[in-house]
């Protein structure tokens, strides 16, 4: 067996930190009715999701249904899978509850039924359901977010996973430095799962570790998500820092621009910050465009420190509070109305063709005047008869 | 080693069909008398319990205790092969990890398929008090589940001191088969308590599909609201299978 089960929590009480979270999680499953949203647990690897979920059902008597969202390629595994079973009781006779993991790895774009089908489930489920996943701003995730509760899980803090490695270095009987212990659990940066495969590598081979048995395990890296990139910009005063704060994350510069961009105002509360941060930002943006139109990358560092160095810089101290980060409402916005827009854009092609211009020109010199034409009746329909005559 | 021989290779077929009507992949559990599968769908609905006892092959070797797992759907496919009055040898390539299927007819043929390296999950016994306990012919069992599948996705057991009574529901219309002591489907009926139970046919009667062609009687068990057990009852030892209710 391996440690990362043999050491697995088996109730709340057992759980590193994510008080909150454990408390959103049992709140939410007493007041579960069917009908009700299921529940998106999401954070880094390794903080603890599957394992608080695990430790729920152990503490409420449930039996727990465990999969994976890779095992499902297509909406018909999916309902084959568990979709008939949705109304049916367990053979145990007790409550149920369905966990869902890592449904931000349904692989693909052919599985967009599969996304239907798990919120066909959650619809019509008789019992609760948890969905894991790393990042829930996933676009794949973005038809599912309306049906399900999202809660938040911390990273782990290095403190944390070194104490836990203590206790399973002294259960296993490992002879090991306080310091190597320190060295595991900072490389793992909070991952707690990788932090005791790696002990478990080291503790395998031999029952004492030194130093130099740590260059066995490979370098690890990680990418960090955009919450705590947001979280270095906002409270660092240093431009080191935020510049940095990038680095990793796994998204690319334009999104995390509006990221910043949709937060400055939730952050700073100075008017006077707020201004200068949005200066810097609009500088960011400027040298963005320049990078595109001019084909010249070399300026996207500029846009980079802009962004990151530029807006930490522009408050006077760090404000000591939590703030919410919240999705970009612009990006939100044009998700939503990908549709209309495509219509739109559908439109404006024909009438250029007809009109023998482009889109471009169209939507500039033609359309405000047609919109007035259309306000009469009798025009709007012979523009409609005839929009829908060129169609073939 | 483990290896057996059955004159009819269509009587494993049976067996190998009455799993799969809920699992496709289950561990077989074979030692020296007996062979023994106990599998669960994934979301615990409904279970099946099977077993063979040594005497039910023509000939049966296994000298210790081993788990072989092994993909249900893929073996059925071979099995689909089979003639009539073929004679079937299986047996067990430890080291390459592979079971060999030989049908013997006019001319020997044989596949050979992969055992998968699986656990079983663990399956905790059921404990399970039934106030209906009913016994009647399969043949019975399976009209009247296709019956209710073609008004409902689910069917509805009740039993009285005096009958037993199945039935549906649907858009359509309803569906409902009465079995009073008297008739000759029903062999048996002992009632505790009057019970009343609904269950997905989606279950049911895949299972009764599976589970016909290897027996001709079978017992029913169940309560109110609590998971209903079928005994299906074969010469060579036992094919049960368990299901949870329909939620209203």
């Amino acid at each position: 067996m391996s440690w990362v089960s043999r050491y697995r929590p088996r109730s709340f009480k057992e759980v590193l930190d994510q008080k909150e979270a454990i408390e959103t999680l049992m709140a939410w499953y007493k007041n579960w009715k069917p009908g009700s949203k299921a529940m998106l647990l999401y954070g880094p690897p390794g903080c603890g999701k599957t394992v608080i979920v695990e430790a729920l059902a152990q503490e409420e008597g449930l039996d727990l249904i465990e999969m994976n969202a890779s095992d499902f390629r297509s909406a018909e595994a999916i309902e084959a899978r568990i979709g008939r079973s949705m109304a049916q009781a367990s053979i145990f006779q007790r409550p149920k509850l369905f966990l869902i993991d890592e449904v931000d790895g349904l692989a693909g774009e052919e599985d967009r039924g599969g996304v239907g089908a798990i919120i066909q489930i959650i619809k019509g489920s008789k019992h609760p359901i948890v969905l894991t996943a790393n990042d829930p701003y996933n676009e794949r995730l973005r038809t599912i977010r309306p049906y399900c509760q999202l809660v938040r899980m911390r990273r782990l803090g290095i403190r944390d996973v070194q104490r836990y490695l203590e206790r399973i270095a002294e259960l296993e009987g490992l002879s090991i430095d306080e310091s190597v212990l320190k060295i595991i659990a900072s490389r793992s940066q909070g991952d707690l799962r990788s932090a005791i495969n790696d002990l478990e590598v080291l503790g395998r081979g031999s029952r004492i570790i030194r130093d130099e048995d740590l260059s066995s395990l490979g370098f690890r890296e990680r990418q960090t998500d955009i919450f705590e990139a947001l979280q270095a910009i906002f409270k660092t005063k240093s431009l080191m820092t935020a510049k940095l704060s990038l680095n990793e994350v796994d998204k690319d510069l334009e999104e995390v621009f509006w990221w910043i961009e949709n937060n400055i105002a939730e952050e700073y509360e100075d008017p006077l910050e707020i201004a200068k941060a949005f200066d810097a930002l609009s500088k960011a943006d400027l040298f963005m465009s320049r990078v595109i139109f001019r084909q010249n990358w070399k300026l996207q560092a500029y846009a980079v420190d802009l962004m990151t160095g530029g807006v930490a810089l522009a408050k006077r101290e760090p404000y000591r509070k939590f703030t919410r980060y919240t999705y970009p409402s612009n990006i939100a916005l044009l998700g939503r109305t990908k549709g209309e827009r495509s219509e739109a854009l559908k439109a404006l092609g024909k009438l250029g063709s007809i009109l023998h211009c482009s889109r471009r020109k169209v939507r500039a010199e033609f359309l405000p005047y047609l919109k007035i034409m259309a306000k009469r009746p009798d025009f709007k329909e012979r523009l409609d008869a005839f929009m829908e005559a060129s169609e073939d | 080693m483990f290896r057996f021989r059955l004159s009819s290779a269509r009587a494993w077929r049976n067996v190998v069909t009455a799993i799969s009507a809920l699992v496709d992949e289950a561990v077989f559990n074979i030692d020296p008398e007996v062979l023994r599968v106990r599998a669960m769908d994934p979301s615990h609905v409904a279970m099946v319990d099977l077993e063979w006892r040594k005497e039910a092959f023509d000939e049966y070797a296994c000298d210790k205790p081993l788990s072989l797992g092994i993909n249900i759907n893929d073996m059925l496919k071979l099995l689909r092969r089979v003639g009539e009055d073929e004679v079937l040898d299986l047996y067990l390539d430890e080291a390459a990890a592979k079971l060999f299927l030989k049908f013997s007819g006019k001319y020997i043929r044989t596949f050979s398929m992969a055992t998968l390296d699986i656990t079983g999950e663990e399956i905790p016994a059921l404990k399970v008090t039934f106030n209906t306990k009913a016994r009647l012919t399969t043949k019975c069992l399976l009209q009247t589940v296709e019956d209710a599948a073609t008004i409902s996705d689910n069917i509805r057991f009740e039993a009285t001191q005096e009958k037993l009574t199945m039935g549906a529901q649907g858009d359509m219309g309803t569906f409902s088969v009465d079995l009073d002591r008297s008739s000759e489907a029903l062999l048996d009926l002992q009632v505790k308590e009057p019970s009343k139970a609904t269950f997905s046919l989606n279950f049911l009667s895949q299972i009764v599909k599976a589970a016909a062609p290897s027996s001709d009687i079978v017992t029913i068990e169940f309560s109110t609201n609590i998971p209903i057990k079928l005994s299906f009852e074969i010469p060579q030892g036992r094919l049960e299978y368990v299901v949870a209710p329909y939620i209203e």
